[in-house]
């Protein structure tokens, strides 16, 4: 039962760490205010891609620390 | 990777918002408004070789919606103190960018294939190129055509019809059947093109804009194109 114990914190602790790791993060591309729809976003070093939908918005999950948003 | 805007951030723990600004890059659709019923005037100088120089005006209105290859476009009719000019069918949106089909009337008259295009998203100093063949309404052979794009950055612009500050500022270039046709063109936001120099190999051409009536602009009511009343002559 004490084994079952710790692999059960073991996973606990895993699972708050990844969840700290990542976050979604979500980009809103604007031209002078207004939002662009269409347009391609890549995040580095993540290396995630996308585009953005008519409301100029794009989301994915992204590992924390130190990210460059280029569209 | 086209690069129209970049933003470095530090990306917490949990879920994160940001908003990206296209600064370096120039979203043609929103600066080139292709929607029936919109009218622009110019007072168009043409300089010749000779140094012989003449004014006329020019209106352009965006006449009627057509689909061509399946795409949506307008017809974009020209008069020249008020005789008609010439036609070109074109559109302009946030996917395929602005487009060319066709230009010219009747016998006069050129079709490109594929369409020459250029955007939607041009970020500054980067040349879009677009070829194409010609084919003439009057039977003569085809000719390669080379229609070249670049934004140069913002400008403002003062005009008869005003003042714009922050024009995209674009180099285009039209190469075809030996002939060179060099334009430099200053586009405002909601509104077009408010300025245009042109360099053909026997004149040179200025456009400026006088008046304009554009659909849905906000900040300007929306005026019939017939009764429109030229500005004065700087």
């Amino acid at each position: 039962m004490g084994a079952v114990r710790r692999v059960g914190v073991v996973l606990l602790v895993l699972l708050v760490c990844s969840a700290a790791w990542a976050g979604k993060l979500t980009v809103r591309v604007t031209d002078g205010g207004a939002s662009v729809g269409g347009a391609t976003v890549q995040v580095q070093p993540a290396g995630v891609t996308g585009t953005t939908n008519p409301a100029g918005k794009w989301a994915d999950t992204v590992p924390a620390g130190a990210q460059r948003v280029i569209c | 990777m086209l690069k129209g805007g970049i933003v470095n951030t530090t990306m917490p723990a949990g879920n994160h918002d940001i908003t990206v600004p296209i600064v370096d890059a120039f979203w043609i659709q929103r600066y080139f408004p292709h929607a029936v019923g919109n009218a622009w005037q110019y007072r168009y100088t043409r300089t010749k070789a000779d140094g012989t120089v003449e004014h006329e005006t020019r209106r352009e209105r965006c006449d009627r919606a057509v689909v061509v290859g399946g795409e949506a476009a307008i017809v974009w009719v020209t008069t020249e103190d008020g005789s008609p000019a010439w036609e070109e069918t074109r559109s302009c949106n946030g996917v395929t960018g602005f487009s060319m089909y066709d230009q010219g009337s009747g016998a006069d008259s050129l079709k490109y294939e594929p369409p020459l295009r250029c955007g939607p998203l041009m970020p500054v100093g980067y040349e879009w190129v677009s070829h194409a063949v010609a084919h003439h309404g009057d039977g003569t052979p085809d000719t390669p055509m080379t229609f070249r794009c670049k934004f140069e950055g913002y400008q403002n612009v003062t005009v008869p019809a005003g003042a714009f500050p922050n024009c995209a500022r674009l180099r285009v270039t039209f190469e075809g059947g030996g002939e060179t046709n060099r334009i430099m063109v200053w586009m405002a936001r909601s509104i077009g093109i408010v300025r245009e120099m042109e360099q053909t190999p026997d004149s040179r051409n200025e456009k400026l804009l006088e008046e304009y009536s554009i659909r849905g602009l906000p900040l300007r009511p929306i005026r019939p194109i017939g009764p429109l009343v030229p500005a004065p002559r700087l």
